[in-house]
């Protein structure tokens, strides 16, 4: 699944790209797993077509996912995140969901322990 | 040996007929356990029940009229082949795909209400492909995809043992038949062959048109199968059960009243051809009593063959009427399914 928030700050690009990134990384879309075509996804969630083509194309931009005419558009192998990854991430939504801080504010957090991690040559 | 070879094209038939109605209940019988039907997808929300029911609503109303532009138009083309004597019966041979393909016309291009059931909160859409053959078991696309492939081998089939008529018309079969005999002596001699014709034959006047006109019956029912799947899904996941419910009864239409048309197609022409060849493999036997009736003598295969084209034509033209009644049928639960929702959730909230 996927949506779009019409309400949102946030381009209906950005958001179709950065759900389908998350989950392609997530592993919820697994490798060589179809897409649907731009069409059609940009007719269910009611945007232009135009919107989900930049989306695949970043997303193609990004190694992704590869497009080709007769196959459509595809994820490539080896996108999915590490299990451990995949797992510290779950562990740090539910501290932060007991700890009451919002989905902004966790993400927060993240970003201000990323430039730190960084520093310390990758180690948390 | 007349009687014999007679019994093999019944058992033959009788065992196809087992065949094609076991083909036909599993690929039309009832709906896969997780196609959910119109009944039991019950939507939430009075937005979503209103949305449902319109959308149930219009979809009967384009059934109905599919079907009623489809059998009129079926019906002008024989009322054509009726009156116009020139046409060889050419009209009639085309009835059943021209009628599909306007009624297909009709019910892909009839406008259907767009899934808005209020609100600008966020939309939800699933990141499976649809298709055209996404809402239905394969056997419903592969029975009437492998009968269309027979009757385009068997027109060709056809075209070329085909013979032109006097008019230099492709449309009759030629064979060779006993013209004449003496008598000498009690015996026959001087036995005179000749060629003569038997027809209408779906010779190339019928196959080429016929040809033509259910590669567009295949090109409707594609594009019609192709709007169904790729039309817009409901903004909210709570209505993707009835939508899926739906679409599946809108394949299940396309195919059951497409395939009804092809299927009297096929059988209209498997009876004529059967009729002309089962004629034409009747051959005279010479007598010598020049007051008895000459008997006839079947030529085999030919004969058995065109034995069972019949039967095989009777066999297709109820699976035509079983199938035309599916597609009725759709069209009742398409307006039984707009119902029941409503009564459904009131029973829900009455709880």
């Amino acid at each position: 699944m996927i949506s779009v928030d019409p309400a949102s700050p946030t381009s209906p690009v950005e958001q179709i790209r950065s759900q389908l990134a998350a989950q392609i990384r997530a592993g919820q879309l697994p490798a060589d797993t179809r897409l649907p075509p731009v069409r059609q996804l940009a007719a269910d969630l009611r945007v232009a077509a135009g919107s989900v083509a930049k989306a695949y194309r970043d997303l193609e931009s990004a190694g992704l996912v590869r497009t080709a005419r007769a196959a459509g558009t595809r994820v490539n192998p080896g996108q999915a995140t590490t299990r451990p990854l995949l797992g510290a991430a779950e562990e740090l939504a539910r501290t932060a969901q007991r700890e009451g801080l919002s989905l902004s504010e966790a993400q927060g957090l993240l970003a201000h322990a990323w430039p730190r991690a960084h520093a310390g040559g990758g180690s948390a | 040996m007349g009687s014999a070879s007679g019994l093999v094209a019944i058992g033959a038939v009788a065992l196809l007929a087992i065949a094609l109605w076991a083909l036909l209940r599993r690929a039309f019988g009832e709906p896969r356990p997780e196609a959910p039907t119109g009944a039991d997808a019950v939507p939430a929300g009075a937005a979503g029940r209103e949305a449902t029911q319109r959308a149930f609503r219009a979809e009967a109303r384009a059934a109905l009229v599919a079907l009623l532009v489809g059998v009129a138009v079926a019906g002008l083309l024989i009322a054509i082949g009726a009156t116009w004597g020139r046409g060889y019966g050419l009209p009639y041979a085309l009835a059943g795909s021209v009628g599909a393909v306007a009624g297909l016309a009709a019910y892909t291009l009839l406008p259907r209400p767009s899934w808005h059931v209020g609100g600008d909160g966020p939309v939800v859409a699933e990141l499976s492909p649809r298709g055209p053959m996404s809402f239905a078991r394969q056997w419903v696309f592969a029975l009437p995809a492998a009968a269309a492939c027979a009757l385009v081998a068997g027109l060709l089939l056809a075209g070329v043992f085909s013979a032109t008529d006097e008019k230099g018309l492709h449309r009759v079969f030629q064979r060779r038949s006993l013209s004449g005999w003496s008598t000498e002596g009690g015996r026959v001699v001087d036995v005179q062959y000749g060629l003569s014709s038997s027809g209408p034959f779906p010779g190339w006047y019928y196959g080429v048109p016929v040809i033509i006109s259910t590669a567009l019956l295949v090109a409707a029912v594609y594009w019609a199968l192709f709007r169904a799947a790729r039309a817009a899904r409901p903004a909210s996941a709570d209505l993707f059960a009835v939508d899926t419910a739906l679409r599946g009864l809108r394949t299940r239409f396309i195919m059951a009243a497409s395939s009804a048309a092809l299927a009297f197609q096929i059988a209209g022409l498997a009876l004529i051809s059967g009729t002309v060849l089962r004629a034409s493999h009747l051959d005279t036997v010479p007598t010598a009593d020049p007051n008895a009736v000459p008997g006839t003598v079947p030529v085999e295969p030919g004969h058995t063959l065109a034995l069972a084209l019949i039967l095989l034509a009777l066999v297709v033209a109820v699976a035509a009427v079983v199938l035309l009644v599916k597609s009725v049928a759709v069209v009742g639960r398409l307006s039984a399914a707009r119902r029941a929702p409503r009564e459904r959730l009131d029973l829900a909230q009455a709880r």
